[in-house]
């Protein structure tokens, strides 16, 4: 038997630590404006007790800044086309 | 605390902003980066996390004593006990249940109603049963143990410095993106990376690391997800109610499940320590391109099987003695690597057939003159069959890997012969997700480094765009539901 342990690869290029907190920062913020709706109605799936009313109470500006924004759509047409087509059960 | 859910996200997010946030005051970032990780082992049982925070102090004690100690034998002893103590806590959590129900109580059974003792053995069974079933594996157990054991062997050997506090080591020990499935990342690699954390000098390879969580995002939750629902786990539960079209159908959709979670999961581990400005090595490189099965295992769970090779096979004698003991050194390495697995005779049986193939290709190799590696340069035709061939050898050793029991894998390979006409699972999208699932491999190592510097180039604001609508079409496209990740019972 025999094999590697695989090197640590040295950075040629990115960017710095204040720019990538910029990216990171983006990142989320988009995430959770594209994804707002699908997090509230996920929320709305958990059991009832004191999380799910934390995380709906949490999501709901989110959801709703979501829905305003148009931003769900994204995940919304991704979902009702490939989503579904993919995820359909298969015929017995 | 799964990667690809709400809950962790908003755990990365709190972690990255502390991390960077506590530059100037070097003591508590660690302090912070140490209890963010206990926070996440937490996460499943604080019970887990009091049991890692312990194998921190005492692996770390045990180093030390052993790194300032110069007599020899005293060394050797307390390495020894060390390795013993790990192995011990390990065997009680993993192979107690094993050990008892699947080989003592089978060997016991004829003797006692030899010897009429078989009512005994019952009221024993009573007794210890309940017992077994009370404990609970930790997640992650064989990972960081043998995370520990690297550290403890190499400051024996002197081939590691000891770690400067406890505190690095157990933030070495306990670093949350790889704690509980890997890469196992040694000491050599990552200790020194957490004596001297990265500071605002640094530049985060952010284009790796997006591509890196993407990819392995979109492997876990669209295509590890898509076969397990559809092809690996319905084939697996009955396959008496299948043909075999589908029953080799599902072996295909297993062995590309097993490697998009697998690799998902470390390249999202290796993506989010990049964005923490830490580095680990790779743990996967494009396995089913291999020629050979030891071309396989070089590809294949990297930081696994270079533990194997450099703490159990080199150490028992590797291939520096005769054929014969070469042989039973890989059977032997193979076999603990099998158990190192799952607590069951499957994964014995999948250890020892990769052991066995392992030592035939090195006897064909020898006896025909080949190269020690023929993927080097095989040809095109050459390649071309050997990538098939061994696919389909690893194919075969997952039927052992994946069954729950030697029967359910006797039925499956029983059904392999069971020709009827037609398909039931296969469509449309089964082959589209079989096809993306092998092409994945092509991202796999240092092959995307171009695509990493083109991504470094764009603006912070459009790379933060780009990964959010990018993650979103995955969210998009995956089945609902977050299925765990197949290592984490490991």
């Amino acid at each position: 038997m025999s094999g590697q342990s695989g090197s640590t690869q040295p950075v040629v290029s990115g960017m710095e630590v204040g720019k990538a907190c910029f990216c990171v920062a983006i990142f989320f913020g988009l995430l959770l404006l594209c994804n707002g709706v699908a997090m509230y109605q996920s929320a709305g799936h958990l059991e009832y007790g004191p999380i799910r009313d934390f995380w709906m109470a949490v999501l709901r500006p989110v959801e709703r800044v979501s829905r305003v924004s148009g931003l769900n759509r994204v995940r919304g047409w991704t979902q009702s086309t490939v989503g579904e087509w993919l995820n359909r059960p298969e015929k017995e | 605390m799964l990667f690809p859910t709400t809950v962790f996200a908003l755990f990365f997010a709190v972690v990255f902003a502390l991390h960077w946030s506590l530059v100037p005051l070097p003591r508590l970032r660690k302090v912070v980066l140490l209890a963010a990780s206990l926070f996440f082992y937490g996460y499943w049982s604080w019970k887990f996390a009091l049991m890692l925070s312990a194998s921190a102090v005492l692996n770390h004690a045990a180093a030390r004593w052993i790194d300032r100690t110069a007599e020899p034998r005293a060394r050797r002893r307390g390495v020894t006990l060390a390795v013993t103590a790990n192995l011990l806590v390990l065997g009680i959590f993993k192979y107690t249940g094993f050990f008892f129900t699947k080989l003592l109580v089978p060997l016991a059974v004829p003797l006692c109603a030899r010897f009429g003792t078989t009512e005994q053995l019952i009221a024993l069974q009573e007794h210890v049963l309940p017992v077994i079933e009370k404990i609970v594996l930790p997640v992650g157990i064989s990972f960081y143990t043998f995370q520990a054991l690297s550290y403890v062997v190499d400051v024996y050997w002197r081939k590691t410095p000891v770690a400067a506090s406890t505190l690095d080591f157990a933030n070495y020990l306990a670093f949350f993106p790889q704690l509980v499935a890997g890469p196992i990342v040694r000491a050599a690699d990552l200790l020194p990376q957490m004596g001297r954390f990265p500071d605002y000098t640094v530049r985060l390879d952010t284009g790796r690391a997006a591509t890196l969580i993407l990819g392995g995002l979109f492997k876990k939750m669209v295509i590890a997800n898509w076969l397990a629902e559809h092809l690996a786990d319905p084939v697996f539960a009955m396959p008496e109610t299948y043909g075999a079209a589908d029953l080799i159908l599902g072996v295909y959709a297993y062995a590309l499940q097993i490697y998009c979670d697998f690799s998902a999961y470390s390249d999202i581990a290796i993506g989010c320590a990049l964005l923490l400005g830490f580095a680990f090595p790779i743990n996967f490189h494009a396995p089913y391109f291999a020629v050979t099965l030891q071309e396989f295992w070089r590809r294949w769970h990297i930081s696994l099987s270079s533990w194997l090779r450099d703490y159990l096979y080199i150490p028992l004698g590797g291939s520096r003695r005769s054929a014969v003991r070469t042989r039973i050194n890989l059977l032997l390495t193979f076999l603990l690597g099998g158990l190192w697995h799952g607590a069951d005779w499957t994964f014995v049986l999948w250890g020892a057939f990769h052991g066995v193939y392992l030592s035939l290709e090195r006897l064909v190799r020898r006896l025909f003159g080949l190269p020690e590696r023929p993927s080097e340069n095989p040809g095109p035709i050459w390649g071309l069959l050997g990538r098939v061939w061994i696919f389909h050898v690893v194919c075969f050793s997952w039927i052992l890997f994946r069954a729950t029991s030697l029967s359910a894998a006797g039925e499956v390979l029983r059904g392999l012969c069971r020709w009827e006409v037609g398909s039931r699972l296969l469509s449309g999208q089964a082959l589209l997700v079989l096809v993306v699932g092998f092409a994945l491999q092509w991202l796999d190592g240092t092959r995307p480094r171009p695509v990493w510097d083109r991504v470094n180039r764009w603006p912070a604001w459009v790379q933060g765009s780009a990964a959010a609508v990018i993650l979103t079409l995955i969210l998009g496209v995956g089945p609902s539901g977050v299925a765990p990740f197949i290592y984490f019972q490991f």
